[in-house]
C-alpha cells in the first residue's frame, strides 16, 4: 500500500480565550491517500474548522497555537512548526482551499480572472497574458459559461454558484493534490448545490485529486466520500469506510447524528430523533468520554474513563465504551 | 437621576471598562487628568489669582518653591495651571455633553424617522457643516458681550453637534435593519420604547467613543478661543489664556506658555487613548 | 369556513440598483402572489434565493408594506389597520428568526426581552411578569435561571428557544417560522423542530413555515407552496406533492435534496443555471431557460402560465401539469446552447 498524501499525527491545536485556554483539536490522527475523498463531518465545536485550517498554516498564530508534538506530513514531509516559506511552497501548489461562503473569499475589488490568474502566475513563471489565458482556461473547466467574458466581471456581478465556481477555479489554478473544502456548498441554493456537486467529482475523476470535504451534512458525504471521519469535541470520534457509517455505525454519536439528518425520511413518524443537549464549547470539555453526557447509552465507565480510538473492524475505528474493552472493567456495561 | 445614582453608574462603567486591557491606560490618564482637576483646590500651593511678590517673584523660573514657575503678575503658575486644568475640563466635558445629547437626537429622528425628516434634518447638518467653526464661534461670541463659562459652554457645544448627528445618523440606520430591532416592532412595542431600549444602547459605544475624542478636540478649541482672548476671561485661569499670557515671554519665561500648551498636548492624548481603548472594550462580546 | 390568513395578489418592489431617484429597474420581490392559510395548518413556502419567500413571510405580518395586493387576517384588513391599530393587532401574530443570534438584543438579558412585550401592551407587570416570563422559558425547555442570561452566554439552540418564548409570550394565534433552524447545528435542530411541532398541538397555533430545506418541511407542513422568482408555482398537500410533483422546478428541487444514503439514486433532475435574478424576468414563464419538462415548448417562452388547479388541493403554474412525469422519470435539463446560465 502506498504512503499517504497527507497525514496527521497527534494534531493538536489550542487556542487562548479569556476563558482559558481551549483545546480545539485533541490529539487528531488521519491520513488521506492520493485520489481519495476523506469527509471530516462534525457540528459546531468539534475542531474540524480548525482542522482544516491548521493544514494550511491558515491560523493566527496567536491566539491558535499548534502544539509542537503535531505532525502534518504531506508526502512524507512534517508541515507543523514550518515557516512562512514552507507554508508558502505548499499553499495553491499541493493543497488548495475553498471556502465556505464565496462572497467572503473573493476580493471584491479585482475581477474574477485576475484573481485566477494571480494564483497562476504565483505558482509557475508565465506571462501576464499568459496566465490570463490559463485563468480563462481554468474558469471554463469550472463550468463558468463564456468564461472569458465572466474573467472580467467582478464578484458582484457573478451568482452564488458562478462565484463559488470561480472559487474552485482558483483554488485549483496551482494544480494542487489535494482540495480542503470547507462547507463548499453551504451558502448555496440546493439546485445549485447539486450542480457543485457535480463538478467536484468531475475534476476528481479528471485530476485524480485528493478532497478533504469538511461538512455538517450527511447528504453530501454520502454523495461524495469514500471515507468518514467524525469528529466531536476535538476528537475523532469514528473512522470508517462511507458505506460501513451509513450502515452500521458503530458510534452513539454518528448514529444520532445520522438519525437527525434522515429525519422522516417517508417515515409516519412526525417526532425528530434528537440528541438531547448541545455540543460542548472548548474550553469545558465533559470529563472521560466527552460524549456521555448526550448519550443514551452511557453506562459507568463511560463517566469514568475517557476511551481511545479503537479498531471495529477493517478501516473502522471508533472511541467509544460499548465497542472497546476497558482495562479492569468496572461492571456495568450493558450487553 | 440623582448625583449619587449618576456617580455610581459611572463607577461600575469605569470598572466594566478596566477588564479590558486595552482600556486601562486611556482609564488611568484620564483619571489622573480629572482627579489633578477636581482635586485642584487642595492641590495647588497658591491661590491661582493671588499676586505674591510684584517686587522679586514676576516671571521667576521653576524653583522648589513654584514647580512651574510664576508669570508677569507673581501668579504661582502650577496653581493656574491646575485651576485652568478644572476650567478647561469641566467646560469641555459639559460641551461635549450638549453636542451629543443634541447630535444624537437629531441623528436618530433622521435615521429612524421617514425619509422626509431625514432629508430635511440632514440639509440642516450639511449647512452646519459647511460653516467653519471658528468663524461661527468668532460671529457668536462677538455678539454676546460677556462670555461667561455658561455661554462658552452652549456656544461650543451647540456649534459642534453635527459630527455626532452623522455618526448617530448612520448607526441608527444599520441598527434598524437588524433582526431585533424587527422583532421588536413585530412585538408591537412602542417606536419610542424601540428607539430608547433597542436602538440607542447599541448605538452607543460609537458615540460614547466619538465624545471621547470630542473632549479632546473641544479642549483645544476653548483654549484657542480663550489665546484669542474670547473664550475664558482673565483673571480666571485657562489653558488658552495662559499661553496667550506667555506668548510675549517666550523667550525670556518660556515655562509660561510650555506648561499649559504641554498640559493640552497631554490631554488630547490621554483622551484620543480612552476613545481606543472605548472602542475595543464596548464591543458586545462574540465568540 | 373563511381562512386565518388569505393574501391576495401581492406586489412588492424595490427600488433599482441606483435607489429611488436614480433609476435602474426596480426589483421585483413578489410578482402577484395568493396564499390562504386555514386555522390551525401548517404551510410551508418553499423557494430559493430570489423566490421571494422571506419577503412573502414580512408581507403577511405588514413588516413589510406590500406595494399592491391584500392581506386579511381573520377577516380583518390589515393594510387598512392604522399604526396605533396595527401595533395592538401584533398580538395575534408573531415572527421566528432564522438567525437566534441576531434576533435578540446583544444588550438585553433573555428575561428583559421576553418580558418587554408583556410590559409594552400593558398585559403584566411586576412579579405577574417575572412568573409568566419563567412559565414561558420552562415551556421552551430553557432553565428559568437562564433569564439574567445575555444572548452572547447562550448556544445556539438556547437562543432559538428564547426567541420562540418571546414570540409566545403574548398568546399570539399564528406564526410566521422564517428558516427556524437552519442556522443551527443538525443535532440541535430537531430539537426546536420538536419543539416547534409539540407548540403548535399544545396551542392550536397556525404556522407559515419559510425553509428551503425540504426535510424541515416534511415535519411540520400540511401543505406546502412552492414559490420561484416571486410566484407561487406550486400549491398541494405534503405528501401528495412529494410523491408526485407537477410543476418541474419542484420536482428539481426535490431531486436536489441531498439524501443522506450513499445508496439512492442521486439528483435526477439536474438543472442548469441559476434562479432568475429578479431584475430581469422572462416573457413568457420564468422557469422556460431551465426547465427540464419533456413538453416544453414554444409556447413555454411566449406565454405565462396561469396558476391554476390541476387537480382538487393541488394547483400549479405550467402548461402541461397534466402531463408531468413521474418523479422517477424526469429528465435532465439540456445544457444551454447559447443562453447562459445566468
Amino acid at each position: 500500500m502506498s504512503a499517504p498524501l497527507l497525514s496527521l499525527r497527534h494534531l493538536t491545536v489550542d487556542y487562548a480565550t479569556d476563558r482559558g485556554t481551549a483545546r480545539a483539536v485533541d490529539s487528531v490522527s488521519l491520513d488521506v491517500a492520493s485520489g481519495e475523498t476523506v469527509a471530516l463531518v462534525g457540528e459546531s465545536g468539534s475542531g474540524k474548522t480548525t482542522l482544516a485550517l491548521s493544514l494550511l498554516g491558515l491560523l493566527p498564530e496567536p491566539p491558535a497555537r499548534v502544539a509542537p508534538e503535531s505532525r502534518i506530513e504531506y508526502q512524507g514531509a512534517n508541515l507543523a512548526g514550518g515557516d512562512n516559506a514552507s507554508w508558502r511552497r505548499v499553499r495553491g501548489r499541493e493543497m488548495g482551499m475553498v471556502f465556505q461562503d464565496p462572497s467572503l473569499s473573493l476580493n471584491p475589488v479585482l475581477t474574477v480572472g485576475s484573481q485566477v490568474a494571480e494564483v497562476v502566475r504565483t505558482h509557475s513563471k508565465c506571462t501576464r497574458r499568459e496566465a490570463t489565458t490559463r485563468a480563462a482556461e481554468l474558469l471554463a473547466m469550472v463550468g463558468v459559461d463564456s468564461p472569458a467574458l465572466r474573467a472580467r466581471q467582478y464578484a458582484h456581478q457573478l451568482s452564488g454558484g458562478l462565484r463559488q465556481r470561480a472559487m474552485i477555479a482558483i483554488a485549483l489554478a496551482g494544480e494542487p493534490k489535494l482540495l480542503i473544502a470547507d462547507e463548499p456548498t453551504a451558502a448555496l441554493d440546493v439546485t445549485v448545490q447539486a450542480q457543485i456537486v457535480e463538478l467536484l467529482a468531475e475534476l476528481r475523476r479528471r485530476l485524480g485529486m485528493a478532497v478533504l470535504l469538511v461538512t455538517h451534512d450527511f447528504g453530501l458525504v454520502a454523495q461524495m466520500a469514500d471515507r468518514v471521519v467524525v469528529m466531536y469535541a476535538g476528537q475523532v470520534a469514528e473512522m470508517a469506510p462511507a458505506p460501513v457509517v451509513f450502515s452500521g455505525a458503530a458510534h452513539p454519536y454518528t448514529q444520532g447524528l445520522l438519525l437527525a439528518a434522515r429525519g422522516g425520511a417517508g417515515s409516519a413518524e412526525r417526532r425528530l430523533a434528537a440528541i438531547p443537549g448541545a455540543p460542548p464549547a472548548a474550553t469545558a470539555w465533559p470529563s472521560a468520554c466527552r460524549f456521555h453526557p448526550r448519550c443514551a447509552r452511557a453506562w459507568n465507565h463511560c463517566r469514568a474513563e475517557a476511551p481511545q480510538l479503537e479498531r471495529v473492524s477493517e478501516g473502522h475505528d471508533a472511541r467509544c465504551w460499548l465497542v472497546s474493552e476497558p482495562a479492569g472493567e468496572t461492571g456495568g456495561r450493558p450487553s | 437621576m440623582t448625583a449619587g445614582a449618576a456617580t455610581a453608574a459611572l463607577v461600575a462603567f469605569a470598572a466594566r471598562l478596566w477588564t479590558a486591557p486595552r482600556a486601562r491606560l486611556g482609564l488611568l490618564l484620564v483619571a489622573l487628568l480629572v482627579l489633578a482637576a477636581a482635586a485642584a483646590p487642595w492641590l495647588a500651593p497658591y491661590d491661582p489669582s493671588a499676586q505674591l511678590d510684584l517686587a522679586t517673584l514676576q516671571l521667576a523660573p521653576p524653583s522648589t518653591a513654584h514647580p512651574l514657575g510664576t508669570d508677569l503678575f507673581s501668579r504661582d503658575v502650577l496653581s493656574r495651571l491646575l485651576h485652568g486644568a478644572r476650567i478647561s475640563l469641566s467646560i469641555a466635558v459639559l460641551a461635549v455633553l450638549v453636542a451629543v445629547t443634541v447630535g444624537t437626537a437629531v441623528g436618530l429622528a433622521a435615521g429612524y424617522g421617514g425619509p422626509v425628516l431625514d432629508a430635511v434634518l440632514m440639509r440642516v447638518v450639511d449647512s452646519g457643516l459647511a460653516i467653519p467653526r471658528v468663524f461661527l464661534l468668532l460671529m457668536v461670541l462677538a455678539l454676546w458681550e460677556r462670555s461667561t463659562s455658561l455661554t462658552l459652554i452652549l456656544v461650543l457645544g451647540l456649534t459642534s453637534w453635527f459630527p455626532t448627528s452623522r455618526l448617530a445618523r448612520a448607526e441608527a440606520l444599520s441598527v434598524r435593519r437588524r433582526d431585533y430591532v424587527v422583532a421588536a416592532r413585530a412585538l408591537g412595542l412602542p417606536s419610542w420604547r424601540i428607539l430608547l431600549r433597542h436602538v440607542l444602547p447599541n448605538i452607543a459605544p460609537a458615540l460614547l467613543v466619538s465624545a471621547a475624542l470630542g473632549v479632546g478636540q473641544i479642549v483645544l478649541v476653548e483654549a484657542g478661543l480663550s489665546f484669542l482672548g474670547v473664550g475664558v476671561q482673565p483673571p480666571t485661569a485657562s489653558w488658552g489664556n495662559m499661553i496667550a499670557d506667555g506668548q510675549t515671554h517666550l523667550l525670556a519665561a518660556p515655562w509660561l506658555a510650555a506648561a499649559p500648551g504641554l498640559a493640552l498636548v497631554l490631554t488630547v492624548i490621554a483622551f484620543s487613548v480612552l476613545a481606543d481603548g472605548l472602542q475595543d472594550a464596548l464591543n458586545p462580546r462574540s465568540s | 369556513m373563511t381562512p386565518l390568513i388569505q393574501a391576495r395578489d401581492l406586489v412588492k418592489e424595490y427600488p433599482g440598483p441606483h435607489g429611488l431617484w436614480g433609476g435602474g429597474p426596480p426589483v421585483r420581490a413578489l410578482r402577484g402572489v395568493s396564499v390562504a392559510v386555514e386555522r390551525g395548518e401548517t404551510l410551508a413556502v418553499v423557494g430559493e434565493s430570489g423566490s421571494g419567500k422571506t419577503t412573502l413571510g414580512r408581507c403577511l405580518l405588514r413588516l413589510t408594506e406590500p406595494g399592491a395586493g391584500t392581506v386579511a387576517f381573520d377577516g380583518t384588513d390589515l393594510l387598512a389597520l392604522k399604526a396605533e391599530e396595527l401595533r395592538r393587532w401584533r398580538r395575534r401574530a408573531q415572527i421566528v428568526f432564522q438567525d437566534p443570534g441576531a434576533a435578540l438584543n446583544p444588550r438585553m438579558t433573555i428575561g428583559a426581552a421576553v418580558r418587554e412585550p408583556l410590559i409594552a401592551h400593558g398585559i403584566a407587570r411586576g412579579s405577574d411578569a417575572a412568573q409568566r416570563v419563567a412559565e414561558a422559558l420552562t415551556e421552551v425547555g430553557l432553565d428559568p435561571t437562564h433569564a439574567d442570561r445575555y444572548p452572547h452566554e447562550l448556544s445556539g439552540g438556547q437562543k432559538q428557544r428564547a426567541v420562540i418564548a418571546r414570540a409566545l409570550i403574548l398568546k399570539p394565534e399564528f406564526l410566521v417560522l422564517d428558516e427556524p433552524v437552519s442556522s443551527l447545528d443538525v443535532s440541535v435542530a430537531a430539537q426546536v423542530l420538536n419543539l416547534l411541532a409539540d407548540l403548535r398541538d399544545v396551542r392550536g397555533l397556525t404556522y407559515v413555515l419559510i425553509a428551503h430545506d425540504l426535510r424541515v418541511v416534511r415535519h411540520l407542513a400540511d401543505r406546502v407552496a412552492v414559490m420561484y422568482a416571486g410566484n407561487v408555482v406550486e400549491t398541494g398537500p405534503v405528501a401528495a406533492i412529494y410523491a408526485s410533483p407537477r410543476h418541474p422546478y419542484t420536482a428539481a428541487l426535490l431531486s436536489a435534496m441531498p439524501v443522506p444514503d450513499p445508496t439512492a439514486r442521486q439528483g435526477h433532475v439536474m438543472l442548469r443555471g441559476e434562479p432568475p435574478s429578479p431584475v430581469s424576468m422572462p416573457a413568457g414563464c420564468p422557469f422556460e431557460p431551465r426547465c427540464p419538462h419533456p413538453r416544453k415548448d414554444r409556447r413555454c417562452e411566449a406565454e405565462r402560465p396561469e396558476f391554476r388547479e390541476i387537480e382538487p388541493e393541488r394547483r400549479a403554474a405550467c402548461h402541461y401539469a397534466d402531463e408531468s412525469p413521474a418523479v422517477s422519470s424526469w429528465p435532465n435539463a439540456p445544457r444551454p446552447s447559447s443562453s447562459a446560465p445566468a
